[in-house]
């Protein structure tokens, strides 16, 4: 918005008593008699819009809780997706950026290991009538909310006593876990502390002497410094219910619309409905919230007493891991729309931690959802969860396997369909395809590029109201696809955000660098330099923020400062052997050949089979003329990889400059044949193989095999290297009688 | 009610007491609240985007950089009104129409029916007046009374000087104020 720096209209005298009287209104002083104006201000100001009472409360404890639980699980999430930041593919978000759907995702977790609990000790409890939308802040209230103060030692059987604060406050002791426990530990003494916590902030149901839990057993990981409290605790090891690795239980009330009797170990699938309505031409249209990405299962047009309903099975063979009644007498966590729905049946289920995560929301969205019963059996071996696979792909990507790293990542992502999860690994799953990409063939980087677009440009496309890390991830995409104008838009769409994230601002300087190859605006000129290091300085670690640096920099031609940030990265990310191939091809441009030399040989020594870098050390030989050395490397490379169109095409260089046309005419036809083999792309072909291999033909007096290949060069790349030498190879060739064409005739004397 | 250095002490404690990012809200809540439920229609859009609101704020604390009194209330209702511009933005067809049924259900624990029965009645009656205004005039006397902005605040955050402020402000109420002795003359 532009500033505007003058006044709309004169302000005099009478507008700045107007502004005392507004003052006045607005602190709540009573208007003089017969002062109409300041009356009308008083007014006003006292129309305040009526508050909904349960909303402000149920969005404080929301914000609350997620902020107290961001700070717990604050050195958890930087270890988990954001954090290592050198080996973190997406490098993601700077340190102070948020991650709070999954905090607020393992959160709600754990309490729903809390209430299953609950529930199967029976201390479930009813609190009726309360709006079926609270529900889950209802659970979230039940966590403490205050920031615990120094523990003292365990005394393990007086009750510590309540102490002040100097204003006052009032100190509650409440047993906390000294160290992060897991499920199913018995506990004793030496694995617990007293905290002292602000009175008002102490929720019943904790522990304030430690006796009292030794020897019972944990139902859930009991975090670090957290009160304990009796829903997190069995009194018996065997009223616990034993869920297969990877799984966590939920509890769900029973729908009046699936009636059915259930059992524990059956399975069923999950469904919800959706309302609809059908306009005047008979087509339906129905609602889908936002915020649920509800998959591609398809939908079933259903009659109820609701309306139309647009249904969809969301979760499939989900097994049933207990089945009971809500208890009457006691106050309630879970609350029932309506007390006589289903007897207040409750089940339990087994589900991967992203299902339930889906779960919670369809409920907390009021969306109605019911089961039908199924018949398969439930998969025997334990699944991945979306973060277990996550954590694969990253721990891949930094070992520098990237076909590992997509593949996982693909896992993970669909495994899923909560948004907010597969948001968080969007980019680095881009990130991951294309970095695969500089290292294969062109028709397997076309795949990849094809591949980085379609798990990126859904989620803008698709939303009106796109998360930063979709938009990054698109543009990086579209970038790397050659649309430079859309991937400046979607970065900028990015940065509007999140500012300080590094990569949006890396890929609009990349996109800016490649805009301006072809742009003559002045003043646009430094806008990739700007962008990267405003990227780098977010982001010292980010691998694109440091390329885009050093693309701007070789832009700039200050090659010097670009080769610093390639050795950077080289050295912050080794195993991302694509950067040693940038760093290397940057010193190649100035004909630093022992330096690359060194590069390709150091990469060598992280991966002895890379047939690509053989390929460069046998072209670079061959540029200082080492024309021994070269044919080594690049044997080495067919040797390793019979199928690779580039080693055949540097092989063939090199017999043909040492006059062996007969030898490079093989090697050129083979790597023509490889690449067809493969389905190259026209464009993309290594037009050495066609107009070197007809320059050969040529010089055989071969006119009848070099024509055509002249032709497919001219037609691969009007613009090549060896234009001058094919058209000469054409004039030739065309001003031969074709009879005289033959091998046997002898050959011109033209020197190619 | 916070004074100047109280905020500002809380806005340091946020990243180490949820306890202060608490005390924040209670005391912008209904200033937020204020604001955009006189500038979206549907009671479900407001809430919506006053979660949206606050869930920025929360999001993004860490980054806020304190530069003096009234800084964090002008960041806060620059949230707020680009939330409000978006909504308008992503739904361009959206009327700011309100009727009664749009309004926030009574709560248990406010004052008797029949007073919170008044006190919505007058809000729609106010915001029926506001809204024959033009957009820049209500977004300035919106914020001023019922989002609790100083006119510079509102400068910040409508990016406009502070004297246009101030204009636009007197200029909208004497307009207003003509419309509201109309509308009680009238039978």
């Amino acid at each position: 918005m532009k500033s505007e720096s003058r006044p709309e209209m004169p302000f005099d005298e009478h507008d700045q008593h107007r502004l005392k009287q507004i003052e006045s209104a607005l602190s709540g002083a009573s208007p003089e008699n017969g002062d109409a104006t300041a009356q009308f201000y008083a007014e006003l100001a006292t129309a305040t819009p009526p508050i909904n009472r349960h909303f402000q409360d149920t969005l404080e404890a929301r914000i609350f809780n997620e902020l107290q639980s961001q700070q717990r699980s604050k050195s958890r999430m930087n270890g988990h997706l954001n954090a290592s930041a050198v080996h973190s593919p997406a490098n993601v978000r700077p340190l102070q950026s948020p991650a709070p759907r999954s905090t607020r995702f393992w959160y709600r977790l754990s309490l729903i290991a809390a209430i299953i609990t609950v529930i199967l000790l029976g201390g479930i409890l009813s609190r009726i009538g309360q709006p079926a939308s609270y529900r889950s802040t209802a659970l979230i209230q039940t966590i403490p909310t205050a920031t615990p103060l120094p523990t003292l030692e365990p005394s393990t059987s007086a009750t510590p006593p309540v102490l002040y604060t100097e204003d006052g406050q009032a100190l509650q002791p409440v047993v906390v876990a000294r160290n992060n426990i897991p499920p199913a530990t018995v506990l004793t003494a030496d694995m617990l502390e007293i905290a002292y916590w602000p009175a008002e902030n102490v929720l019943p149901r904790t522990f304030s002497r430690i006796d009292s839990l030794i020897g019972l057993t944990t139902s859930t990981t009991l975090t670090s410094q957290s009160p304990i409290l009796e829903s997190m605790v069995l009194q018996s090891p065997s009223s616990a219910i034993e869920l297969d690795p990877g799984y966590v239980g939920i509890s769900l009330p029973a729908p009046s619309t699936s009636p059915m009797i259930l059992q524990a170990g059956d399975t069923i699938d999950i469904f919800i409905q959706l309302p609809c309505r059908m306009d005047t031409s008979n087509v339906y249209y129905c609602l889908i919230p936002e915020h649920l990405n509800t998959g591609s299962m398809p939908f079933t047009l259903v009659e109820t007493p609701a309306g139309n309903m647009a249904q969809q099975t969301m979760l499939q063979n989900i097994e049933v891991v207990h089945v009971g009644q809500l208890p009457q007498d006691t106050e309630s966590v879970i609350e029932f729309d309506d007390p006589s729905d289903s007897a207040n049946l409750v089940i339990t289920l087994q589900v991967l931690p992203e299902q339930a995560d889906f779960l919670v929301k369809i409920v907390d969205a009021d969306i109605p959802y019911g089961w039908v019963l199924t018949s398969t059996t439930v998969p025997g071996q334990s699944p991945q969860t979306f973060y277990e696979r996550v954590a694969s792909a990253e721990t891949a990507f930094a070992d520098g396997n990237l076909p590992e790293a997509i593949t996982n990542y693909s896992l993970a992502y669909n495994s899923t369909i909560d948004n907010g999860l597969l948001a968080q690994i969007r980019l680095p799953y881009v990130q991951s395809l294309i970095y695969h990409s500089y290292m294969v063939n062109p028709v397997e980087r076309s795949q990849l590029l094809t591949q980085a677009l379609s798990v990126s440009e859904p989620p803008v496309l698709n939303n009106p109201d796109p998360d930063a890390e979709s938009l990054t991830a698109y543009a990086f995409a579209l970038l790397e696809n050659g649309r430079y104008n859309e991937a400046v838009t979607m970065a900028l769409r990015a940065i509007e955000i999140e500012p300080n994230w590094s990569e949006p601002h890396a890929y609009l300087s990349m996109a800016y660098v490649n805009l301006e190859r072809f742009a003559t605006a002045d003043d646009e000129y430094d806008r990739p330099g700007d962008e990267a290091l405003r990227a780098v300085s977010l982001g010292p670690n980010s691998v694109d923020a440091r390329r885009a640096l050093a693309l701007a920099l070789t832009f700039k031609a200050e090659w010097n400062g670009a080769l610093r940030q390639y050795e950077a990265l080289t050295s912050l990310h080794p195993n991302l052997l694509f950067l040693h191939f940038e760093f290397a091809a940057a010193l190649l441009m100035r004909d630093n050949y022992e330096a690359a030399l060194n590069v390709y040989n150091e990469l060598l020594e992280r991966d002895p089979e890379n047939v690509k870098a053989y390929t460069r050390i046998c072209e670079t030989y061959f540029r200082q003329r080492d024309d021994a050395a070269a044919r080594t490397a690049c044997e080495q490379a067919i040797e390793i990889d019979p199928e690779s169109a580039l080693a055949h095409k540097a092989f063939g260089t090199i017999l043909y400059t040492q006059r062996n046309y007969a030898d490079s005419i093989e090697s050129f036809a083979t790597c023509v044949r490889i690449m067809d083999d493969q389905g190259w792309a026209m464009s993309d072909r290594l037009v050495e193989c066609y107009s070197l291999q007809g320059l050969a033909h040529y010089t055989l007096n071969q006119c009848e095999q070099a024509m055509p290949l002249f032709e497919t060069a001219l037609l691969t790349d009007p613009q090549g290297p060896n234009l001058e030498l094919i058209q000469e190879g054409i004039r030739l060739c065309s001003e031969l009688n074709p009879s005289s064409t033959s091998p046997n005739n002898p050959p011109n004397t033209a020197e190619p | 009610m916070l004074d100047a250095e109280q905020e500002r002490q809380l806005i340091e404690q946020i990243s180490k007491h949820p306890a202060a990012f608490r005390d924040l809200y209670r005391h912008y809540f209904p200033r937020v609240y204020g604001y955009i439920a006189y500038r979206i229609a549907a009671r479900q859009d407001v809430e919506d985007l006053v979660s949206e609101t606050f869930m920025k704020v929360f999001e993004h604390s860490e980054q806020f950089e304190y530069r003096g009194e009234g800084s964090f209330a002008a960041w806060v209702f620059r949230i707020a009104h680009r939330a409000v511009s978006d909504f308008y933005r992503r739904h361009p067809t959206q009327t700011s129409t309100l009727n009664l049924d749009d309004l926030p259900p009574v709560a248990a624990d406010l004052p008797a029916l029949d007073e919170n029965f008044i006190q919505q009645e007058k809000f729609t009656r106010v915001r029926h007046l506001i809204q024959t205004l033009s957009q820049r005039r209500q977004e300035v006397i919106v914020m001023r009374f019922f989002g609790g902005l100083r006119n510079q605040e509102i400068a910040q955050v409508l990016q406009l000087d502070e004297r246009t402020v101030a204009s636009h402000l007197c200029r909208g109420l004497e307009e207003l104020q003509a419309k509201f002795e109309t509308m009680e003359e009238q039978p």
